[in-house]
Order: structure tokens, then C-alpha cells, then sequence
């Protein structure tokens, strides 16, 4: 029977070479994502090991062994990692990757880093690291392109620097601590990026059935039994899931290198730390087998019925309205279920097990409402329909909504599962607060860690090229009469408005506040906010916002070089002179720098101010600045697993396309050699497909937006924004990349329909 | 309207190795379509070897012959559908292999109709719809063309039936829409290449006296490709083609 079933499934030559192939490869595809999909947890987890050292493990009641202190800076905009290390005991633990502890002013840097130094001037990025004496092993990097600097210092250098003691370096990482939001989000990813793996999968396996359903119908025909023929149906699909299943693997470590390269969180991937477990790897490639066969059964029961099977041809019965019955079910199981586990923690599986579910049942809802949604639509475009390829295109949607649906089913799900993402990444957006450094181009801010640097490093920027003036500040908190802190820089008038380019600002005015003899004068002071690019806003003066009293003002001087040092401008300028004595005693803990606006301008105050303050905070304008990084990193999977969705999709809307095309070869053929144009049927195949995706994707769209708004709005979320523009950007890309598979496929159209194959019809 | 079954009394042009069906001679009709020296190679394989042939207005022929010698070959050649390697086809004073592929397509909307052995209705069609097709290919307004096509229903013995599926008809009735759908369009060319192999002798006969019926009362000349006698019977007259050459006469 196997080598019936092979022969049979081979029988047609070339015609079945590209068959088996073309589904072999669709297999493999799909299982090449899947182990990638398998493979990324371990791969995170592979990246978090190895930069696990650098969060200190708390010594305990050991004797400390090692002074640590540093954290992210940034060149050019990439993230840069300065790590200062100071041994206390002749044993101080080693971080893996280096070979011994760097001594003071020296360095390892990773390979990246090295690469870097080598090409940029000096002035902009030596100062920052230090002496280079080796490179550190891909054991202590992140990612290979991580640009890290592990600096050697004097324990004294490090302390009240935020430095922490340690004893011995961590070996594993703690498990990410990702808001519930985030891991809800990271739930519908997984079971909406399934979805169009499925669909293709069950695309490619279909592609194929056509010409064994006329073969095995034949079968039956001349006596083959229901299970002799079902058994040949799986011998069939086992030959495409067997070379399909290990050319996935082949083509998982084919790609891996390319897909190593995708960043995520800002860092790329060591290709050979992507493996899928073992066991989860070799249960899916039994899986595929198992799924192959069993779409092989299910297309066998039409035979089973009839041994004419396929050969009959009736209007076949429509779907029903009650199609949509499972979508709506799933949408109210999902609302319902987070009313009901509102409050919960979703530290356990069962809450995320039915959000989960319901959220799969949603989409396969769709799949099941889908053909009626392709029927009616197919009905109303052959009411309208004056031409003949928009009435071929609408009969055909009428009369095979199932297999017209099956053709975009693929896009429409991507297109659901974007609409609900893209609503959560507006909710993540804005509930992470991610903003740039306000600051303008030509504006570097500096925050020194302690005011005894301050003199030295406002001297040595003034001889760094590029450098137009330097302003030093004292960052205070200025508490008014409702003990609501203000952001306030004291700073002589005339000097700030020299330095700072102000619009609307005038000494002496109401903005800024100038001297009073005794102390802050009683009055009301407009607060100055300032745009995401550093531009003050100046409220109306007839809008007083703050009320300063003497006897009720607070002052407090900002904590140097803590994180909690805020960026950007202040709200409120306070002359010295306001303060009287007490402006004396502030720190000078802010510098206020502008340049000639390049970046190496930016870098060369970076690195001259580093290069004298290690520790220093330098910000640029439109360095990134993230307030909660797990939301936009969340968002960044999402983004990432949506274009992957896309793009498998689209294979699947093309295969779908073909497979269609060869079902109907003869047909199309035979109205060619009668005459019908090539872009007669061009427009057919286009408005066959684009005109169910453009409704059924509107639909599914509003769908996934509502769903997310829903999901939103019952967990209590303050205020739930609208997605922005762009998820119409997204989905009006994601439906011309589809119809821009499609129009790839004309070319085969037109190919596969020359009147002059009629002769081998 | 009820049309006139049995044999047309058209005649045709006696050509070399042709036999006129009822031997009367009359005064020649125009050629319409005419083939000169055509020869067409698959490869190896010489199906047409240098065939002359011509079809005047109205006429009614019959191409005879075994599976293999090149009948479908000269149909589809006369048709435009393929290209002869060598030789001419002219189709009203115009040499039709020198035409580009699109203007050919056009040549066979406006000009041709076709009838084939089967498959050739579009199954998610209705009979109405599907005798419409060619009219709406060729821009007729679709309530036009419908109304043209239903007036063809009573002459197919299908009335009541427009708006069934061609997989809900018989063979026979299958085909006689199929009839309608290429003279719909008053062609002045029906290539019918084995019209009833599918069918049984009945529903055959029926088809061919509504093909042959309805063409000679629009003066439309037919080219028949079969290879039953008992089709060739409803020609004016009959050529036989064997290996790729016409090699006589029939009757």
C-alpha cells in the first residue's frame, strides 16, 4: 500500500515533482518557524545568562570582594554599557568573558566596542573607556554587536558613586519582571502568530488535494475501500511532511545566522544559543507528521462518501449566518473572563490558560465566520456586477466561499491579530512614557555626579571643538504653597538667556523670576513645560499656575548623580539673587552645554566630560530615555512576531492563489481559446481575491480593535487610546503586500492558461 | 421561434479531395477562413504536414479522421489558438498567424465561436449567465446581454431552466448551452471540436441538429472535428485528415 500510495502521488512527472516539492517546502517553512518559535525562549534566556554578572548578587553576611558600579550610557545613539569594577581582596571574583580583573584606567571591551575605538577619533569616545588591555569573551556579552566596557578603578574612586559590593558574580538571570499587561500581551502574540502558521500549513497541504481527490476518487471508482484509499491519502501526505519536516530543520539552521541578526531589545543574537529543546523539537516534527496526516483524512471524506467524490457538481448549500455564532461566543467568553479575573495575579497559568483560550477561539471564530462573510459579500457583488470578470469573481465567491475564504484567511487573521496589537502598543506607549531627551539639536545636558568635578570639567569643555558655551546650573526642587515640587534651575537671568535659547522668555518678566530683597518674593509664577523636542511652551500670563509664598516655599537641592536627577529643562527659573544666602550653598550639579549641533560634538562633551566624571549622565537630544523598557520591549516582540505573521500570510495567500488557478486550469484555458482577454482574467483573479480581503480584513480589523479596546477598558485602564496611524498604515501595507502577491501571481496565470495548453487539457 | 431541424441543404465549394454531400452544384459562396500549406511540429511529432483547406460562408464541414492524425491541430491552427510552424490561415482577406496575440484574442471573441467536447461551461455560472459570457466579453451591458441569451432558451428546448447550474443539467443539455454560447454572438466561424464525444447517440444528434440549424440560419459556416460518422453525417461535406495530411475524400 506504501508503495502504491508513492507511486500513485508521483505518477504525473514533473507536474508532481513541483507538487511534492512546492508542499514539501511550504512544510518545511512553517516547521522552521515553529522551532524558531520554540527556540526563543531558551535563546532569551541564553542572552539574559550571560549578562546575568552584571546584576550584583547581594553579599549577604560574606565579606565583600568587589566594588561594581556602572550602567547604560550611549554613543551615537547605541547603548553603552561602562562597567567599573574596584577589587577589595586579592581573590576579587573575575567576570566571565575576561581573563583577569582590569587594573585602574584600564579596559576590556567586547569585540564591537574594539571595532568602534578603532574607528572614531579619539576626542569622542577614548576618554570614556580607558586604557584597552583585552576583550571580553562572548561568555560576558549579551549579543555580539553589545558595545560593553568593563573598567578597572580604585575602591575609593567608587564610593557613594552608587557602587554595590559584591562577593561573587550571579550565573543566572532573574526572571524578567514583566508587568501583567505585558505578559497578557505576550500570550495573545503566541496563540495569534500560531494562527497564520496553521492556515499555512493547512493552505500548503490543501494545494496538492485537488489532484489526488480526482485520483483517489478514481479509486474508488473501480473498487477501493473507504479505508484502503484514506490510507493512501496518508502515504501521500506523509511524503510531503517527511521531506518536509527535516528540510524545516535544515532550513532553521540555514537561517539562523540571518535570523540572529534581528534585534530585539536593542541587541542582536549568538546564532548557535537559538536551539529548540530537544524534546519540544522532536515532539513537533511528530506533530507536523500527525497534522499532515490527519488534513489528509479530513479531505478524504467527501470521497468516502461518494467514489465520484469531486467529480459531482451542484450549488453546494451556503454557510449559514449562524457562522458567526463562534466569533461572537469567543469575544464575550474573553470580555467575560477578565471581568471575572479582574484583580487577579497573573503569576499562575489559569488566568492566562483562558484569556489564552478565548483569544484563540476568537480567531478560529473568524476562520469559521469567514466563508459566510466571503458568500455574502460574493452575493452582493453579483447584484452589482456589470462585467464579466466581476461576475465570474462574485459567482465564484457565492459558490466556494469556503475555498475563496481559505485563499486570504491567512492575511485576515494577521490582519485581526494586528488591529488588537497595534491597540495594545497605543495603551503600552503610552503607559511607558517612553520620550527622547528633551533637549534640542545642538543641546547636550550634563549630570555630574558631584559638584567638585563641576569647575574642572566646565574649564575643559571650554577648549573641546564644537562647544559654543557651557552653563553650569544648580537643579532644585522648588515646593510651593500646595507642596507641589517644581523642577527649578537657579541660574543668574542674564546668563541662562545668553546660553538658552527661550522664546517668549524676558528677564524681569513674569516668566522669570527675578531678585526680591528677602527671599522668594509672595506671587504667582506660570510653570514652563516644555515639548518633546525641548521647545519651552509658554502658558498664557493670564493662566498663573504655581503660587510661591516665603513662608510656605520649600527649596531642596537635587541628590547628585542619582537616577532620580530629572532630565530635560526645568519648569521654573530662579534668579541666585531670589534665594539670597541659600543659593550659596546649592550644588552646581548641572551643566548646560551647546554645540555647533554635529554629533561629534556631542560625543567630544561626552567623552571630555566622562573622561573627568566617569559617572556622569550626558544626554543628547533624541537619546532615548524609557520609563518602563519592559512595555516597549514587549511591543518590539509584538512588531516583530506581526511582520512574521505577514510574511507567512502572504506566502499562504500566494500559494492559495496558485493552487485555485490549477484547480480551474482547464476552465480558464478553455474561455481563453474562446476569446476572453488575459486581463479579463487578470481582473478576475484580483477582484476575486481583493475584494473579500479589503471587507473581510475591515471587518476583522474593527473586530480586533474593539476586542483590545474591551480587554482595555474592563481592566480598569485610566484612559485607553485609540490605535494611532499607524495601524492604517500597517494594515493598508499588509492588504497592498498581499495584493502584491497576488499580482505576482498573474504572470503564472497567464502561463497556465495559454489557449495553446488546450491541447494537453 | 422554432428552428428547422435535420440537414442543412447549404452548399459547399467542392474542393480537391472533398465530396460534395448532395453533389448539386451552386454558385460558389465567398471563402471565409482558408488554410494554405499549414504545418505544425510538437517536437518530433509532424502533426500537420502541409494541409490546403477552405471554408466558405455558411458552409458546414466535417474534419474526419483516427485519434492522432491532426484534426484538433488544424482546428486549433484555423482558430489562431496555436500557430502553424509553416503555411498561412486567412480569415477574411487577413493572414491571422501575422496578428499579435491580443488582437488574435479578439478575433476570436468577435469572430469565432467554439464548441468543445466538454468542461467547457463555467460551473459557478448559471445556464442564462454562462450563454451571457460572451457578450459581456464583449462590453454588452449585462441586462442586455442576459435578455439576449434568454431568448435562445425556448430555441435550446431549456426553458425554465436558465437559471440552473451546468452540474445540475444533463451532458446533452450541458452542451446544447454550450451551442448557444458560441453562436450567441453571431460569429462567422463555430469551431466544434468532437461536440458530442461525451454524449450518448440521442442527446448527440440533438445537439447537432440545434448547431447545425442555428448556424445556417445565421449564415455562420462550422468546422466539426469527429470522428463518428454518424456527426460527420450533419456536414455539407466531410474532409479526412491521416497523419497530418488530408488524404481524400470521405463520401
Amino acid at each position: 500500500m506504501i508503495r502504491l500510495g508513492l507511486r500513485l502521488a508521483l505518477a504525473d512527472g514533473r507536474r508532481s515533482a513541483f507538487s511534492v516539492a512546492l508542499t514539501a517546502a511550504a512544510v518545511a517553512i512553517g516547521t522552521a518557524i515553529l522551532l524558531f518559535a520554540i527556540s526563543f525562549q531558551p535563546a532569551l534566556g541564553d542572552r539574559d545568562s550571560r549578562q546575568a554578572w552584571r546584576q550584583p548578587l547581594p553579599p549577604g553576611d560574606a565579606q565583600p570582594r568587589l566594588l561594581m558600579a556602572g550602567g547604560e550610557d550611549r554613543f551615537a545613539g547605541q547603548p553603552l554599557v561602562r562597567i567599573f569594577l574596584a577589587p577589595l581582596t586579592a581573590d576579587a571574583p573575575t567576570p566571565p568573558g575576561l581573563t583577569r580583573l582590569p587594573g585602574p584606567g584600564e579596559a576590556y571591551v567586547s569585540p564591537a566596542l574594539a571595532d568602534l575605538l578603532a574607528r572614531t577619533p579619539a576626542d569622542q569616545l577614548a576618554p570614556r573607556i580607558g586604557r584597552v588591555v583585552g576583550t571580553i569573551g562572548p561568555e560576558g556579552l549579551r549579543s555580539p554587536q553589545e558595545l560593553v566596557a568593563v573598567i578597572g578603578a580604585d575602591p575609593s574612586s567608587l564610593t557613594g558613586k552608587g557602587a554595590e559590593a559584591v562577593t561573587s558574580f550571579r550565573t543566572t538571570s532573574l526572571p524578567p519582571d514583566l508587568p501583567p499587561a505585558a505578559i497578557l500581551i505576550l500570550v495573545l502574540a503566541v496563540v495569534g502568530a500560531l494562527a497564520p502558521v496553521a492556515v499555512f500549513v493547512a493552505t500548503a497541504t490543501r494545494m496538492a488535494a485537488a489532484r489526488r481527490e480526482q485520483r483517489l476518487a478514481a479509486l474508488r471508482l473501480i473498487g477501493a475501500t473507504p479505508a484502503q484509499v484514506s490510507r493512501l491519502a496518508i502515504v501521500e501526505a506523509l511524503l510531503y511532511t517527511a521531506i518536509g519536516a527535516p528540510a524545516g530543520v535544515a532550513l532553521f539552521f540555514l537561517a539562523r545566522p540571518a535570523v540572529a541578526l534581528i534585534p530585539l531589545d536593542g541587541s542582536t543574537w549568538w546564532p548557535d544559543a537559538m536551539v529548540p529543546p530537544i524534546a519540544q523539537a522532536l515532539l513537533l516534527l511528530v506533530l507536523v507528521q500527525i497534522v499532515g496526516a490527519a488534513a489528509a483524512l479530513f479531505g478524504m471524506r467527501r470521497l468516502s462518501v461518494s467514489p465520484l467524490g469531486v467529480q459531482q457538481r451542484v450549488t453546494p448549500p451556503a454557510p449559514t449566518a449562524w457562522r458567526i455564532v463562534p466569533m461572537l461566543a469567543g469575544t464575550v467568553v474573553l470580555l467575560g473572563s477578565i471581568v471575572v479575573l479582574r484583580g487577579n495575579s497573573m503569576a499562575t497559568p489559569e488566568p492566562l490558560i483562558v484569556l489564552g483560550g478565548s483569544f484563540a477561539a476568537i480567531i478560529g471564530g473568524i476562520a469559521f465566520a469567514g466563508p459566510w462573510l466571503t458568500a455574502v459579500v460574493g452575493r452582493v457583488l453579483g447584484r452589482v456586477a456589470r462585467g464579466p470578470a466581476a461576475l465570474l469573481a462574485a459567482r465564484r465567491l457565492a459558490d466556494d466561499p469556503r475555498g475563496s475564504f481559505g485563499a486570504i484567511a491567512g492575511v485576515i487573521m494577521a490582519v485581526f491579530v494586528a488591529s488588537t496589537f497595534f491597540s495594545f502598543a497605543a495603551y503600552a506607549t503610552m503607559a511607558s512614557g517612553r520620550w527622547t531627551a528633551p533637549l534640542r539639536p545642538g543641546e547636550v545636558q550634563a549630570n555630574l555626579t558631584s559638584e567638585s568635578s563641576s569647575q574642572a570639567v566646565t574649564s575643559s569643555l571650554a577648549s573641546v571643538p564644537g562647544v559654543v558655551s557651557v552653563l553650569p546650573v544648580r537643579p532644585i526642587l522648588l515646593g510651593d504653597i500646595a507642596k507641589v515640587a517644581y523642577l527649578a534651575w537657579v541660574v543668574p537671568c542674564d546668563k541662562l538667556l545668553a546660553a538658552v535659547d527661550l522664546p517668549g522668555a524676558v528677564c524681569g518678566g513674569s516668566l522669570i523670576h527675578t531678585s526680591s530683597p528677602g527671599g522668594l518674593p509672595d506671587a504667582t509664577y506660570p510653570v514652563v513645560t516644555f515639548d518633546a523636542t525641548g521647545n519651552p511652551i509658554m502658558p498664557p500670563a493670564d493662566q498663573p499656575q504655581t503660587e510661591l509664598r516665603a513662608d510656605s516655599t520649600t527649596v531642596s537641592p537635587l541628590v547628585p548623580g542619582s537616577s532620580d536627577q530629572p532630565l530635560g529643562f526645568p519648569q521654573l527659573i530662579v534668579d541666585p539673587s531670589a534665594l539670597g544666602a541659600a543659593a550659596a550653598d546649592l550644588p552646581f550639579t548641572q551643566l548646560y552645554v551647546t554645540t555647533d549641533g554635529t554629533a561629534a560634538a556631542g560625543e567630544r562633551v561626552r567623552a571630555a566630560v566622562q573622561g573627568i566624571d566617569p559617572w556622569a549622565r550626558v544626554l543628547l537630544s533624541n537619546d532615548p530615555v524609557d520609563a518602563i523598557p519592559q512595555f516597549a520591549e514587549v511591543a518590539r516582540i509584538v512588531g516583530l512576531g506581526l511582520i512574521g505573521s505577514l510574511a507567512l500570510a502572504g506566502c499562504s495567500l500566494a500559494v492559495a492563489t496558485t493552487t485555485g488557478l490549477l484547480q480551474r486550469r482547464r476552465q480558464f484555458v478553455l474561455l481563453r481559446a474562446a476569446g476572453m482577454p488575459i486581463s479579463r482574467l487578470r481582473a478576475l483573479v484580483l477582484l476575486q481575491t481583493g475584494v473579500p480581503l479589503v471587507v473581510v480584513s475591515t471587518v476583522s480589523a474593527v473586530l480586533g480593535v474593539g476586542v483590545a479596546q474591551g480587554v482595555l477598558r474592563i481592566s480598569n485602564v485610566p484612559s485607553v487610546p485609540l490605535p494611532d496611524f499607524s495601524l492604517v498604515a500597517v494594515l493598508v501595507a499588509s492588504l497592498a503586500v498581499a495584493m502584491g502577491v497576488v499580482t505576482a501571481t498573474l504572470p503564472a496565470v497567464d502561463r497556465l492558461t495559454r489557449p495553446q495548453s488546450l491541447r494537453s487539457e | 421561434m422554432t428552428f428547422r431541424v435535420g440537414i442543412s441543404l447549404a452548399v459547399g465549394r467542392p474542393d480537391s479531395g472533398t465530396i460534395d454531400r448532395v453533389g448539386a452544384k451552386a454558385a460558389p459562396a465567398p471563402v471565409v477562413i482558408s488554410a494554405a500549406g499549414l504545418v505544425k511540429r510538437f517536437g518530433q511529432t509532424e502533426a500537420l504536414r502541409g494541409i490546403d483547406f477552405s471554408l466558405t460562408r455558411g458552409e458546414i464541414v466535417a474534419v474526419m479522421g483516427p485519434s492522432g492524425s491532426g484534426k484538433s491541430t488544424l482546428l486549433h491552427c484555423m482558430a489562431g489558438i496555436l500557430a502553424p510552424d509553416a503555411g498561412t490561415v486567412t480569415f477574411e482577406g487577413r493572414q491571422i498567424e501575422g496578428l499579435s496575440e491580443a488582437e488574435r484574442t479578439r478575433l476570436r471573441r468577435t469572430s469565432f465561436g467554439f464548441v468543445f467536447q466538454f468542461g467547457q461551461l463555467v460551473p459557478e455560472l448559471s445556464a442564462l449567465e454562462n450563454v451571457a459570457l460572451p457578450l459581456l466579453l464583449n462590453n454588452v451591458k449585462r441586462s442586455t446581454a442576459e435578455a439576449e441569451a434568454a431568448a435562445w432558451f425556448p430555441r435550446l428546448g431549456l426553458e425554465g431552466m436558465e437559471r440552473r447550474r451546468p452540474g445540475e443539467m444533463s451532458g446533452g443539455q450541458a452542451q446544447r448551452v454550450a451551442v448557444a454560447r458560441a453562436l450567441v454572438t453571431r460569429p462567422s466561424v463555430v469551431f466544434a471540436d468532437e461536440p458530442t464525444g461525451s454524449l450518448d447517440t440521442i442527446a448527440g444528434e440533438q445537439v447537432m441538429e440545434l448547431l447545425t440549424a442555428a448556424a445556417t440560419e445565421q449564415n455562420t459556416s462550422v468546422l466539426l472535428v469527429t470522428h463518428e460518422a454518424r456527426v460527420a453525417a450533419f456536414a455539407q461535406r466531410e474532409i479526412v485528415v491521416r497523419d497530418g495530411r488530408v488524404s481524400g475524400a470521405a463520401r
